[in-house]
């Protein structure tokens, strides 16, 4: 420990603390500007410029480590005038537009001059003329004239996302931030720069002039996007939320959030919510009263041959109360894996995504981060760019982090994790000396689940593995006992029961069959001849359209709820925008069914009390092997996860940078199909650009989900074959 | 006092770019000395006694930054600063261009001491038949085994690589160089850690300028203590002064430091003021530091006297103005240069020299304001000590004294709305 | 980039530790080869170094001896640092714009000269300077600089 003195009071912090944190410390503020805590100083504002005894010039606190006994101060008059200083020198050619700015009110440039600014400006000659609204990308726009150079945003696609897309032009006061000519700012964490630029520089082109800050309340929340579970704040308005930022988590998100996370809510109020219980009557769907609606959902499911799908997208609560519920109705065919899934949870320990932190190796199988879980390979590039990492790719497909990792392509991923848990090669060494491996993994296939299995046997150090690809709450679900049961039917064995009309009732909770499963085919087939479909969600979707009774439900932002991400850690999330009057939370909608009282806090108790491992401190532990789960059927395409998807939290805004639809297929393929890259081709009913990607194994087709009607390509409509076809 | 000539010993010598007459003038004989007679330590041993220190503008002892290169068996690098940008400063290009051999001979030399087997050469962009000079002669150093694979048959491994910069004077600040060595914008690093530590590709670095690495050849040859003997105690050794600006005689001239004073150097070597004119101030090193004014003109040239005289030795550019020259229109001159060669990094270097440029243009254009001067003043305090790099600090060297210097002249600016010289004329 | 100046760029990533040093060698080239550094030319040197556009614009933007406009068959420079400036340069650039017809930076109709004026080139015991197409011109005056412009003319009237 280091002890040193700020302004008089002493601080003791750990060697290499910068002197602005060690200030904080003893509740000392020093404004910044360019400084970040998620990224190295720049010292380049030189807001942050104290007195430092002993040392000649003033010192940037963001950039100057302490040393015992040090003597700092932060207020004399000194430092105040260069405060000062610096905040005249930024306003003097800053437009002071402040009344039409959408980063009024909580802009750092405002609150410095407020605190530290001078009386007055003295600047009386022509101010810098540049672009006012210069679209960097869909995403952000860039006032030139209101930047004022701390480099953040420049920097932290440099250095934190690792695609250097934005980049200073020219010198001096000439400098600009922009992109190249011909390429756009298309990140998936472009929205980061608008929360981190200190001023109103860059401001979201979906937010623009939406709200005033200060208008907004501020609600706790969770992404509901992906099992990464960022830590989010809803910026609500009259009932409606209006943005969404990050909430700084040590051991998940730093701060970062992906662009789907932050501007995927334009669902919650696009107009198209479904509001109102409905039931078919006479071959249409009528509003009835929930009564009603519970009344008969409860007569379908008790007897006969039904079933219940769900579990990845509603609450924690809702997940536990569907088990009790298909627990006491005797119902054996639950599962929660609607897509390509085989488990939510590992073998062996689970691991928490700040083990990338202190891991020697990770190991990614058949995992593609940047869709999957974006803000978990922000950090995994920290690692690998501070100290080096070593992050191996097993995977049939390119591996998707723009980092020097090694590859290792591969088909089988199976047979290539019994030969590294077997020692063999470098990676196999590699793998059993390593202090921590940590595996992530798609958690698709079970023959890999039982090669994981035996490679975390294998070795005496820790171990642990992360299951990225599956939803919100999947972790939660399975954790909860949405699987089979007792020989119960899977979600395929559900729909193929259906589709050969052996049965009855099939309760879908949240979930759009028919766009999303993975065999589009079977899922027609299977809604088409089932007697009777409940479906419970808060958009109405092709599945809704066909259903026999639909369930309004409230969407994660306008509920309270947990949702357990990928380490098996619940989250809170809190009721933030209105919702429809009929419209009840998913908790709710199964108590009722459950005839029990919707008290929150009653059936919170509950949740906590039955999966208590869930909300405690320790690792969780891993799983066994699930019954049933994801089977591709013979010949099926690889499915390859997307950022972008439509899904069933449509955003009318994010829909837009959905990629064009295409598919990749292995050179074989593409000689045998016999047609030209680039050009379209139509697999399954599936109309897409075909391209031929050398490193997928051959036959192989991978098709990229997320468009309309992906999924018809990926099933039984035996991709290959169809391409093939066309050249005979 | 006449000149002390050891760089300057063969430079007007017909043909010593040429490595036959370099070496007809004892040439290569002090590489020989070093790598066949004498272990890398000695070498530094020798510049350590010699109290060189650096000619690039900051005076830095040669011999100590020699020596915080850490021990730990990593690649080192020397790179030798030519990108020789202050205004007013023409030495290391009278070097380059005429007795390119001393300066490949000082840079061999110096990279056996330092155990660096790459040794860099960061010119400036405008020194494009300078790098064409140096390139033919390291070429010629090649074929004569001074520099290769296997120098003099020491079994030492030396070799210079060329870079030329592409104009952004910055960039002779030796982070920025080194940024932009590695082919980046040439923005000044952020030090700690210094270059001797990490500098070029992250590896321990030194980066000296062409006067130091070029006397490091009469230092091995001499002796250091011999050198040292030279100047006074704490300015060791000869140093090339360029003398620009309204004289009549205007060149490079190497003295011994503190042996002749400022006026000699101008009045005597330089020729003194044009026809008619009077000499009204001296800025001695460099475009960066404060002007002198003829009471000051007997200070002795060395580091401690020119300190004392509240200037700098900087990088002995002497720039010399007279009575018919404009102050006003001179530090706004070089104030467009600074502004001009910002890189923008930090806030009171980049918005600072942009806005006392546009002042000064107001003032020159006679359409000044009376609180401009305080205005000016402040603006230097603001600046001053504050920036990243020690650009911002160049940038009011002059203004601010001017400022106090030349107080009435502003003012006249001022109130007359024009300039009181009238059309200043050459 | 030619053929040959490709293969110097291969050659140039070769000769430093680290690949990134080259870039500014290849864009000499470049500047070289075209006179200044044409938009396309980005993309191809972005893809020589195995870097974006937007990283090479961006350093590129930072040194002003890389031209983004075509200059001249004769790039005149005109130093005007404070040396060059206090014995006249300003003089020499005002000759240059008014009988070339061109403002500062501008180059004439025909394509033969462009004028720029720039800081201090390093010659300034020979004030004022003027750099021709980087040949250094010491102790500049209105005449000898009339000379140059007839003798280039000349030189291309008469075709040589
Ligand atoms: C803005 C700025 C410009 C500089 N320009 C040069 C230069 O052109 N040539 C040079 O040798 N040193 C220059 N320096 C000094 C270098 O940073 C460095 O101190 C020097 O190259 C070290 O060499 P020396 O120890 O041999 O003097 C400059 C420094 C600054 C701050
Ligand atoms: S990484 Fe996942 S959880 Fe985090 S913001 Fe993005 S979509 Fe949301
Ligand atoms: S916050 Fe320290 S220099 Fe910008």
């Amino acid at each position: 420990m280091i002890t040193l003195t700020i302004d008089g009071r002493e601080a003791q912090v750990p060697p290499g603390t910068l002197i602005l944190d060690a200030a904080k410390q003893v509740g000392i503020e020093i404004p910044i500007f360019c400084y970040h805590p998620r990224m190295d100083p720049a010292a380049a504002c030189r807001m942050c410029l104290v007195r430092v005894e002993k040392m000649p010039k003033l010192q940037p606190a963001c950039a100057t480590p302490v040393s015992e006994g040090m003597v700092v101060s932060t207020d004399t008059d000194e430092v105040q005038t260069a405060h000062a200083g610096v905040l005249e020198f930024l306003l003097a050619n800053h437009p002071l537009d402040c009344p039409i700015c959408d980063k009024g009110g909580e802009c750092d440039l405002q609150n410095n001059s407020i605190r530290y600014g001078p009386q007055a400006t003295r600047f009386a000659d022509p101010k810098r003329h540049l672009d006012k609204a210069r679209p960097l990308g869909p995403i952000v726009e860039l006032d030139q004239e209101r930047c004022i150079q701390c480099t953040r945003c420049v920097r932290f696609m440099d250095e934190v996302a690792g695609d250097p897309v934005l980049t200073i032009h020219d010198r001096g006061g000439h400098a600009v931030i922009d992109t190249a000519e011909g390429r756009t700012f298309d990140s998936v964490f472009s929205g980061n720069t608008i929360e981190i630029c200190p001023v109103g520089a860059l401001t979201s082109r979906p937010f623009r002039f939406k709200a005033r800050p200060w208008d907004l309340d501020e609600v706790d929340s969770v992404c509901p996007h992906c099992p990464v579970g960022c830590n989010i704040r809803l910026s609500v308005r009259h009932g409606e939320v209006k943005r969404i930022l990050s909430r700084d988590n040590e051991e998940i998100d730093w701060g970062w959030l992906c662009d789907r996370g932050r501007f995927g809510y334009g669902f919650l109020s696009h107009g198209t919510r479904l509001e109102q219980p409905m039931l078919r009557k006479e071959g249409r769907l009528v509003p009835v009263s929930w009564d009603e609606a519970i009344a008969v959902l409860k007569e379908r499911m008790q007897g006969g041959k039904s079933g219940a799908l769900g579990g990845g997208r509603h609450s924690l609560e809702a997940a536990y109360l569907l088990r009790r519920f298909v627990q006491d109705a005797g119902i054996k065919n639950v599962d929660h894996r609607v897509l390509p899934l085989y488990t939510a949870i590992a073998p062996g320990p689970v691991g928490r995504i700040d083990d990338v932190n202190d891991a020697d190796l990770v190991i990614s199988l058949d995992a593609e981060l940047l869709e999957e879980a974006p803000v978990l390979a922000l950090r995994l590039r920290q690692f690998e760019r501070k100290r080096g990492l070593r992050i191996v790719s097993v995977s049939p497909r390119e591996g998707l982090l723009d980092m020097p990792h090694q590859e290792a392509q591969t088909p089988d991923i199976a047979a290539t994790l019994r030969a590294i848990a077997q020692g063999e090669g470098d990676l196999g060494q590699a793998f059993l000396s390593a202090q921590k491996v940590l595996f992530i993994w798609n958690g698709q296939s079970e023959s890999v689940f039982s090669a994981l299995d035996a490679a975390v046997k294998a070795r005496s150090g820790e171990t642990a593995t992360l299951v990225v690809g599956s939803l919100a709450n999947s972790f939660g679900a399975q954790a909860a006992g949405l699987l089979p049961q007792d020989g119960g039917l899977d979600a395929r064995g559900m729909l193929e029961a259906a589709a050969a009309g052996q049965f009855d009732t099939l309760l879908v909770f949240g979930h759009d069959i028919l766009s999303e499963f993975p065999d589009a085919e079977l899922a027609a087939q299977a809604i088409e001849k089932v007697p009777f479909l409940a479906v419970a969600g808060t958009v109405p979707s092709e599945t809704t359209e066909r259903a026999d009774l639909v369930l309004p439900v409230a969407a994660w932002a306008e509920s309270d709820g947990h949702f357990v991400n990928m380490e098996g850690r619940a989250q809170r999330y809190y009721a933030g925008s209105d919702r429809g009057v009929n419209v009840v939370d998913d908790w709710e909608l199964m108590a009722r069914l459950l005839g029990i009282e919707a008290d929150y806090d009653r059936i919170l108790a509950e949740v906590q009390a039955a999966l208590a491992p869930l909300f405690g401190k320790e690792r969780r532990q891993g799983a066994q092997a699930p019954t049933g789960g994801y089977r591709p059927a013979e010949g099926a395409a690889i499915a390859a996860a997307s950022i972008y998807y439509k899904g069933v939290t449509p955003d009318p805004f994010l829909n837009s940078l959905i990629p064009g639809a295409r598919v990749a297929v292995a050179a074989d393929v593409a000689a045998q199909a016999g047609v030209a890259e680039g050009e379209e081709v139509e697999v399954g009913g599936y109309r897409a650009e075909l391209h031929e990607d050398p490193g997928l194994p051959p036959g192989a087709v991978l098709v990229r989900a997320g468009q309309d009607g992906a999924n018809r390509a990926l099933g039984r409509a035996a991709a290959v074959r169809a391409l093939a076809g066309r050249s005979e | 006092m006449p000149e002390t000539r050891l760089l300057f010993k063969n430079i007007d010598v017909p043909g010593i770019d040429r490595i036959d007459v370099y070496e007809q003038h004892g040439g290569y004989q002090t590489l020989r000395k070093a790598v066949l007679d004498m272990t890398p330590e000695a070498v530094v041993s020798e510049v350590m006694a010699s109290n060189l220190r650096g000619r690039g503008g900051a005076g830095f002892p040669t011999g100590r930054k020699w020596s915080f290169l850490p021990k730990d068996g990593r690649t080192r690098y020397l790179v030798c600063n030519a990108d020789e940008s202050e205004p007013g400063t023409c030495k290391d290009q009278e070097i380059i261009y005429k007795d390119p051999h001393l300066l490949i001979e000082g840079v061999a030399t110096s990279a056996y001491a330092i155990g660096a087997e790459d040794a860099y050469i960061y010119l400036r962009g405008e020194f494009k038949v300078g790098y064409q000079i140096l390139e033919r002669a390291i070429a010629e150093a090649h074929e004569k085994g001074y520099l290769g694979d296997n120098v003099l048959g020491s079994g030492r491994r030396i070799d210079i690589t060329l870079y030329l910069g592409a104009g952004a004077y910055i960039c002779g600040e030796e982070t920025a160089l080194l940024e932009s060595l590695e082919g980046k914008r040439g923005n000044p690093r952020l030090k700690p850690p210094f270059p001797a530590t990490a500098g070029l590709y992250g590896m321990p670095t030194v980066v000296n300028n062409v006067e130091t690495l070029s006397a490091v050849v009469p230092i091995i040859a001499m002796g250091g203590a011999e050198y040292a003997k030279l100047g006074t105690e704490k300015s060791a050794g000869t140093k090339l002064f360029s003398v620009s600006g309204t004289v009549r005689r205007p060149g490079n001239f190497e003295l011994e430091l503190g042996k002749v004073t400022l006026r000699e150097l101008v009045f005597d070597l330089a020729g003194g003021p044009l026809e008619g004119r009077e000499i009204k101030g001296i800025i001695p090193g460099g475009s960066s530091v404060p002007i002198l004014t003829p009471d000051k003109f007997d200070t002795l040239l060395d580091y401690e006297a020119l300190q004392a005289a509240g200037t700098m030795l900087g990088s002995g550019g002497v720039i010399v103005l007279d009575d018919r020259s404009c102050v006003v229109k001179s530090t706004l001159r070089l104030m467009e240069f600074y502004r001009h060669e910002s890189c923008g990094k930090c806030t009171p270097c980049r918005e600072g020299t942009v806005w006392l440029g546009q002042v000064l243009e107001r003032i020159e254009s006679g359409v000044g304001r009376p609180g401009d001067l305080d205005l000016l003043a402040d603006l230097c305090v603001n600046i001053e000590g504050r920036t990243f790099c020690p650009l911002g600090d160049a940038a009011i060297g002059v203004l601010k004294s001017g400022l106090q210097l030349y107080h009435d002249e502003y003012q006249a600016h001022i109130d007359q709305g024009c300039c009181p010289l009238g059309e200043v004329v050459r | 980039m030619n053929a040959e100046n490709l293969a110097k760029a291969q050659e140039l990533i070769q000769r430093f530790p680290q690949k990134s040093s080259a870039l500014i060698p290849i864009l000499h080239l470049v500047e070289e080869e075209f006179g200044y550094i044409p938009q396309e030319e980005v993309g191809v040197v972005a893809d020589v170094m195995g870097v974006t556009s937007a990283y090479v614009e961006s350093v590129l933007s930072f040194y002003t001896l890389f031209h983004r406009q075509p200059t001249g068959k004769y790039l005149i420079q005109v130093c005007r640092g404070l040396s060059c400036q206090l014995m006249g340069a300003d003089e020499l650039s005002k000759f240059l714009y008014e009988d070339l017809g061109v403002e500062r930076n501008g180059t004439t109709e025909d394509g033969m000269f462009t004028v720029e004026a720039v800081e201090c080139v390093a010659l300034c015991k020979n004030a004022p300077a003027v750099q021709i197409n980087l040949e250094f011109y010491p102790n500049m005056t209105k005449e000898k600089l009339q000379g140059f412009l007839d003798k280039a003319r000349e030189e291309v009237r008469s075709g040589a």
